[in-house]
């Protein structure tokens, strides 16, 4: 009888619990649980920004991508990080070629999650505003990755002999997917067109409040975003029209002269409309912008000798001063950009940088340039009207000129906007050939100007073209 | 010894006994003549009949025998059977000879025993001696070319790291191919918990506790095992004590190792020099278009001029990438790859009375990996206790604790693209081979890299630069009571509990070049996992007739399994002498929790017919937590069965003294490696400018299920005349429902998903031939062979669409093709005209002009073949004599091959100069001009057309003989030491990884992973031991 009892008392004291077949992770909710309420959605829009912190995005290659392409820069230590996209070897197989593709997919798909989602969150009464404005940032976000992947992925307008030719655009991605789904590429056109489709679609949404950092995306930036769109869509009026009205009517200002250097230590100044936020806990690290531009990172990006002869020589420009002569304990000596020496304060600084998307000053210079070549917003501006109220805020006694054409304005952009990736855009937008100290000449019709669409997607979507130049099986 | 199994040996015989009228009692005792210990449950039995009994604990027996018996049949596993006349005596004594081919041998399988005659699957087993002589640290690493069908590698040879296991093939492509390994029938927990570096929890598992390894191949061994038994089972009996004196037994080895192969020889100073000079020219022609034929200037002997003069002009200046001088600097490799060493100790003893036997140990090793600063230190304690309480209550008790601490560098066993720039191996290829090691002052020479930020390739290795440091805390109890509730049926309950605790801590010191940038770096996590087990089963044993035997068991089990998850870091150290991260800045905080439970029932039932015919038939069912509630139960069955020829009355052969035929089959499970896999989730852990960030991070699959086998095997075994024993299976899994990480577009969110699809099956032959005593004289001769093939095939794939995955793109799946197949553009070899490399455009197509190209790009990816090798195996020849004995181990691989990630590195014709050194082999066979028949290109600084980027260039052959194992042991007289009360003392020397016999490329370590992924990781050690070993 004992052994009966024992094996009765072991059998039913381990006996099994079917209600320990259900578990569910400590770290993770499926979507429904996840994103019920507005402030949820504040989070789940934060995670579309966070997507871009990594190395193949602003604050990472990114941040300097044209810069490094477009002559300007050089790289002083040859350690390999920044290298390959800086001289042109992102063929179908790389690590850049994918990575770019895969975090502004990210972000695309990301925000498509929330855009199919939106409909069953509750609102509250006096949320109303909080809960369009989330809406208006994922349609936003959304156009600026498609329109950062097309200027990786496919020729600028400017460029283009045909905006209507096949495959020539991008994937557009403007729905949730499953899985498995298969993409395509569509023409040029229709890629420009969905852009500025959806940030048109934003501006109904996005409130006109400053965000706290400048970390998210308003109104002003939209519109902003929007005209450096239109500039490169080669729609002048529609550019000037969005810059001025940002120049105009937002609440942002041009730093001024004593502000300019100081300006790249801080987050969210009054020039920036927006920026990506970076923490120690959420930075790229050694492969962001701040540990590729100093000697005692990287040192993958310093300024080119000639770029540093004729900046430096412009000395009563306070820009003149945004290269300086660094080196670590001796070696990597070279002229860096103190752009991203650190926000203050931060003990890990080199990580610590906010990438400037779009500030002010550039807007000045789409104003510019819009109306020189001949864009027409129904406004008393000139074209030299903004490229002097920006170089007064720059020069010491500037002397104001009446007449400018392209290549002054090309010069303003190179001088105000090193290091913040416009180089390369800027001379192939206008048929300009690259002269990069590394590689030589590269032609403004190069097939290496544009990346490689990479083959895993190609693998995955065998419809998906390859662009001309990287095989193509 | 065989006989610790004796208590569960022993229901299998019970049921033999019958009783006659008219009989004598005969009464007698059984020992054995090796060591004149008892024989408990040895089968004595009236010759000619089934009247028979066992012998008790103490080895006597008693038997009533009908009067007109003329003799007795002693028999017992593992020793000769005896026959005694009776000659009238009524006490009968006898000693039984151990025998050298044990077909009565008792294996340890699924939840019980078995006979090796008896056993209808296909299972092999290993004793203590064969795991011990491998000097492996951990189990998984001791079989290579000791049981057929089995391979077992490691991704880097740092001592405490993973090793590799697969049984019979590749189970899955995504899902784990890793066997499931149950010590004293608990399933445990197995597996890489390192951060950053590979740490092995099987290596916790002390190799001297074990008794011995059983290794379940197909499905009538396995399937009892069920959901997790698909990629074959590991079973591990440990050490158990037996009656008698105690037994002690004390153990030292002591070992120095270094690299096996000449792996990673580097260019000498001026070889580099001369490369880079070479490598200027070609650059100068690139900026002069007159590198590539067809070029604006190609062949203009102007520019070639110039384009010579500039390389000697720059071939020193710092602007152009170009080295300081051409002198002849350290040979860096010395430096790093130091050369390690090997402690071991252990002290165990044994014995016990008639009621309680035990077995208790003590081990300790250090093993110093080949690379500077790399360490392994274990501590294992173990007690194993078996009380008999009553006559039908038996408890055994044990425990095994263990410390494990591993010290070293990051590596890349997980096979993630890149090398880490602080990787010994990085460090070595970034070594400037024109400066010296060491400067005047003795000091490290800080320009002795081509990287700035590290300075001294031999600083930067050095523990106060970084470490990762892994700490594994093991305790493994258990728990078990058999009652016997009738004679014929007995009940069996297993509890456990498996905790093991791995602590990480990452060091990145404030001026490190890791570090430097934010001040210092420290990282702790913490893994605990708890798995409670438990199993209860019922027994049931018994023969009719005489000739109808019958076992049979059922029973459930469930177990349950925690896992938290902590870690945290802290930047910016105040100093550099402290290394807590109290003594830095908070950085970042995470935890999770992870929890799984399983609930099974399983029954197995066998029967044979007068040791003839056997049949055999099981089933489980298990319901897992990890899949979704539709899909959560799976059943598994097999049926087997065997025809043991020798037996039958026709079969009178002299010359084959047993043989049999059986066959089996049936299904095993393979699970999700995930906790949660089925579910579409968001993750809620990070932050967006301090703010909480969550995001779409895996896609649901709510239809996600088990990766299902079907396994056929069929076998024969054959003993000739005593001496010779050979069994030959061939197998065929098939697995369907393979649980595949689909890769999905980026633009879908996630960049793959979890899905049940496709097919694949392993198809081979294993093949093991031995041979005892083959000389017949006083120098024994033992011999055994293992062969194996392998054919792994994709069957089936989603739409019948090709599959590329892996690293880079690396592997092809396509229909009807081999696993593990490279995907890679064909490397054409160099042009001797230009100079250049040239691809095949079409992979596949001719070698024609048309279908050549020097730009990398236009070449399109192929398939090129399978990594995994089709034929392996190895041959042991021990010889002994006088207490002496010789044991060599060959082991070989054909018909595989590997991808040389690190060669990709450093053939890197010119692109990486100023960051990567070049491999020797590439010194002298480069091209230098017009007719040169090379193997690598013509060197351009930064080289712009790529010619190193992956394509069948970097693939080799890994065909090898290898030498793999050679032990020398020597027993001592017992005349030196029998005086001060020693039992034995046993001498040995032994050396491991010894040079290839036969390798069809040179200098490189050929024993990779089966996916063929050659890592830039630490290659495999040879070592060398001493060993002394007494017993007392």
């Amino acid at each position: 009888m004992n052994r009966i009892l024992i094996i009765l008392t072991v059998v039913f004291a381990f006996s099994a619990c079917s209600d320990q077949l259900e578990q569910f992770p400590s770290s993770s909710l499926p979507l429904e649980e996840a994103v019920t309420t507005v402030p949820d959605l504040n989070n789940a829009v934060n995670g579309v920004y966070r997507t871009f912190i990594d190395q193949y995005s602003y604050p990472g290659d990114f941040g300097i991508y044209a810069d490094g392409r477009g002559g300007d820069g050089q790289i002083i230590d040859a350690v390999n990080h920044f290298q390959p996209v800086a001289r042109y070897q992102m063929h179908p197989n790389s690590g850049s070629a994918a990575g770019f593709y895969e975090i502004f997919a990210y972000a695309i798909a990301r925000a498509n999650d929330l855009l199919a989602h939106v409909d069953n969150i509750e609102v509250g009464e006096d949320e109303e505003e909080a809960f369009n404005d989330l809406i208006g940032q994922l349609y936003a976000v959304r156009a600026m990755a498609h329109f950062d992947m097309a200027r990786i992925y496919a020729q600028l307008p400017g460029v283009a002999s045909d905006l209507d030719a096949a495959n020539s655009g991008i994937v557009i991605a403007d729905e949730r997917v499953e899985v498995d789904a298969q993409f395509r590429r569509s023409t040029l056109r229709e890629t420009y067109d969905f852009i500025i489709e959806d940030f048109q679609k934003s501006l109904d949404y996005l409130s006109k409040e400053e965000a706290d950092g400048s970390g998210k995306i308003n109104y002003w930036a939209a519109k902003a975003l929007l005209s450096r769109v239109f500039l490169y869509y080669e729609d002048y009026d529609n550019a000037l029209t969005n810059a001025h009205d940002v120049i105009v009517d937002s609440p942002y200002s041009l730093f001024e002269i004593d502000e300019f250097i100081s300006s790249w230590k801080q987050q969210g100044t009054s020039e920036s409309l927006f920026e990506v936020l970076i923490t120690s806990t959420m930075s790229a690290q050694r492969n962001s912008i701040g540990y590729y531009t100093n000697p005692d990172g990287y040192a993958e990006f310093a300024a080119s000798d000639d770029f540093r002869d004729w900046l430096v020589a412009q000395s009563d420009d306070i820009r003149s001063q945004s290269i300086a002569f660094k080196s670590d304990e001796g070696s990597n000596e070279a002229y860096y950009t103190i752009k991203y020496e650190g926000r203050e304060g931060v003990a890990d600084p080199l990580y610590i940088n906010n990438p400037k998307i779009i500030r002010l000053a550039e807007v000045y210079l789409i104003a510019a340039e819009a109306a020189l070549l001949g864009g027409v917003s129904g406004e008393a501006y000139d074209a030299v009207d903004y490229y002097n109220e920006l170089r007064a805020n720059r020069i010491d006694e500037y002397a104001e000129v009446s007449d400018i054409d392209i290549d002054d304005i090309l010069d303003e952009r190179r001088r105000e906007l090193f290091g913040e990736n416009h180089r390369m855009f800027d001379l192939v937008r206008h048929q300009r050939s690259i002269i990069h100290p590394d590689i030589g000449e590269i032609p403004y019709d190069d097939h290496r100007i544009i990346s490689a669409i990479p083959q895993r997607e190609r693998d995955i979507s065998p419809d998906l073209a390859q662009n001309p130049g990287y095989g193509g099986d | 010894m065989k006989k610790v199994l004796l208590t569960l040996s022993f229901l299998m015989f019970l049921g033999v006994s019958v009783i006659y009228a008219q009989t004598v009692n005969i009464t007698g005792t059984v020992t054995g003549s090796d060591d004149g210990m008892p024989i408990p449950g040895a089968s004595v039995f009236v010759e000619g009949t089934t009247v028979g009994t066992v012998t008790q604990a103490d080895g006597s027996y008693s038997l009533n025998v009908p009067e007109n018996a003329e003799s007795l049949v002693f028999t017992f596993v593992g020793m000769r059977s005896h026959t005694e006349t009776i000659e009238g005596r009524t006490t009968i004594d006898v000693t039984l000879d151990s025998d050298a081919i044990a077909m009565d041998e008792v294996i340890v399988v699924a939840y019980g025993t078995s006979t090796r005659a008896s056993f209808t699957g296909s299972a092999s087993n290993v004793q203590t001696d064969e795991i011990l002589s491998s000097r492996a640290e951990s189990v998984d690493k001791a079989l290579a070319g000791r049981i057929s069908g089995v391979r077992s590698t490691s991704t880097t040879g740092d001592p405490g790291s993973a090793g590799e296991m697969q049984i019979r093939g590749i189970g899955s492509i995504t899902g784990s191919t890793s066997p499931l390994y149950v010590v004293d029938g608990v399933p445990i927990t197995t597996g890489d918990f390192g951060l950053r570096a590979s740490s092995n929890v099987l290596s916790t598992l002390n190799p001297d506790d074990i008794e011995s390894m059983t290794v379940l191949k197909d499905a009538a061994a396995a399937s009892l095992y069920g959901s997790r038994a698909a990629n074959g089972v590991v079973i591990i009996t440990t050490k158990q004590g037996s009656e008698g004196e105690t037994q002690f037994n004390f153990r030292a080895n002591i070992g120095w190792s270094d690299m096996a192969t000449n792996s990673f020889e580097l260019m000498s100073g001026p070889e580099y020099a001369q490369y880079h000079q070479h490598a200027l020219e070609g650059y100068f022609l690139y900026q002069e278009d007159a590198l590539v034929p067809g070029g604006a200037n190609y062949g203009n002997e102007a520019i070639i001029d110039a384009a010579r003069d500039f390389a000697e002009a720059n071939r020193f200046e710092a602007g152009w990438l170009s080295p300081s001088s051409a002198n002849e600097g350290s040979d860096w490799r010395d430096y790093i790859y130091d050369g390690g060493s090997d402690q071991e100790y252990q002290f165990s003893a044994s014995g016990g009375n008639e009621n309680t036997t035990f077995y208790t140990s003590l081990g300790y090793r250090n093993v110093e990996g080949i690379v500077r600063n790399r360490e392994f230190e274990r501590f294992t304690g173990v007690l194993n206790l078996e009380n008999q309480a009553r006559d039908w209550i038996t408890f055994g008790v044990k425990t095994q604790l263990a410390y494990t601490n591993q010290l070293g560098r990051g590596d890349q066993t997980d096979q993630e693209q890149g090398i880490s720039t602080g990787s010994p191996l990085s460090l070595l290829f970034a070594a400037d081979p024109t400066q010296m090691a060491y400067d005047e002052d003795g000091g490290y020479n800080m320009s002795g890299s081509f990287n700035t930020t590290v300075g001294s390739p031999i600083g930067a290795l050095s523990k106060e630069e970084a470490f990762i440091e892994n700490k594994t805390y093991r305790a493994l109890n258990n728990l078990t009571a058999t009652i016997q509730i009738l004679p014929e049926l007995s009940f069996r309950t297993t509890n456990a509990v498996d905790y093991t605790l791995v602590k990480h801590f990452n060091y990145w010191g404030p001026n490190s070049m890791d570090g430097a940038s934010i001040n210092g770096l420290g990282e702790r996590q913490n893994q605990d996992i708890t798995s409670l087990t438990t199993s209860n089963v019922f027994n049931y044993v018994n023969a009719f007739d005489g000739v109808h035997n019958v076992d049979a068991l059922i029973g459930f089990e469930s177990q349950k399994y925690e896992n938290t998850y902590e870690f945290m870091s802290a930047s910016d150290y105040s100093n550099e002498l402290l290394r807590e991260l109290a003594n830095a800045q908070p950085r970042n905080v995470s935890s999770a929790f992870y929890k799984r439970y399983m609930q099974s029932f399983f029954a197995n039932a066998n029967y044979n017919y007068d040791n003839r015919y056997y049949l055999g038939a099981s089933l489980r069912s298990d319901e897992s937590s990890r899949l979704g509630s539709d899909n959560r139960r799976g059943t598994f069955y097999s049926f087997s069965g065997s025809w043991r020829f020798s037996e039958e009355e026709f079969f009178g052969s002299n010359f084959v003294s047993d043989g049999r035929v059986r066959a089996s089959y049936g299904t095993n499970g393979n699970l999700p490696g995930s906790s949660y896999a089925h579910l579409g989730l968001y993750y809620l852990g990070s932050e967006y400018g301090g703010l909480p960030a969550i995001f779409l991070d895996q896609a649901e699959n709510a239809d996600l299920g088990w990766e299902m086998s079907k396994n056929f095997n069929l076998g024969f075994d054959f003993t000739f005349v005593d001496r010779f024993t050979l069994s030959a299976e061939y197998y065929n899994k098939y697995t369907t429902d393979l649980l595949l990480d689909v890769p999905s577009s980026y633009f879908t969110g996630v960049e793959e998903s979890l899905q049940n699809f496709g097919e694949i099956s392993n198809t081979g032959v294993d093949i093991e031939l031995r041979g005892y005593d083959l000389l017949l004289s006083e120098v024994q001769w033992d011999a055994s062979l293992m062969f194996s093939t392998l054919d792994a095939k994709v069957e089936e794939l989603p739409q019948g669409e090709d599959i590329i995955m892996g690293d880079g793109n690396l592997y092809i799946y396509s229909e009807g093709e081999d696993l593990y197949s490279f995907y890679l553009p064909t490397y054409h070899g160099v042009d001797p005209e230009s100079g250049l490399a040239q691809f095949l455009i079409d992979p596949d197509g001719s070698t024609d002009e048309s279908n050549l190209t020097y730009d990398y790009n236009q070449a399109m990816r192929g398939n090129q073949g399978a990594a995994y090798p089709n034929i392996t195996g190895g041959l042991s020849n021990t010889f002994s004599w006088n207490g002496f004995s010789l044991d060599m181990l060959l082991t070989y691989q054909f018909g595989g091959q590997l991808f040389d990630y690190p060669g990709y590195f450093t053939r890197h014709d010119g692109a990486r100069n100023a960051t990567f050194n070049l491999a020797k082999d590439v010194a002298g066979n480069y091209w230098t001009q017009p007719g040169d028949i090379v193997d690598n290109p013509r060197p351009v600084v930064v080289n712009p057309l790529r010619p190193d980027l992956w394509s069948s260039r970097h693939l080799y052959s890994t065909d090898f003989v290898r030498l793999k194992e050679l032990t020398f042991n020597y027993d001592l007289p017992a005349r030196f030491y029998e005086q001060i009360g020693v039992d034995a003392v046993r001498l040995s020397f032994s050396a491991h990884n010894l040079p290839f016999l036969y390798a069809a490329t040179d200098d490189m370590e050929l024993e990779v992973a089966l996916n063929g992924y050659r890592t830039v990781d630490t290659p495999l050690a040879r070592t060398f031991s001493f060993g002394v070993n007494v017993q007392f």
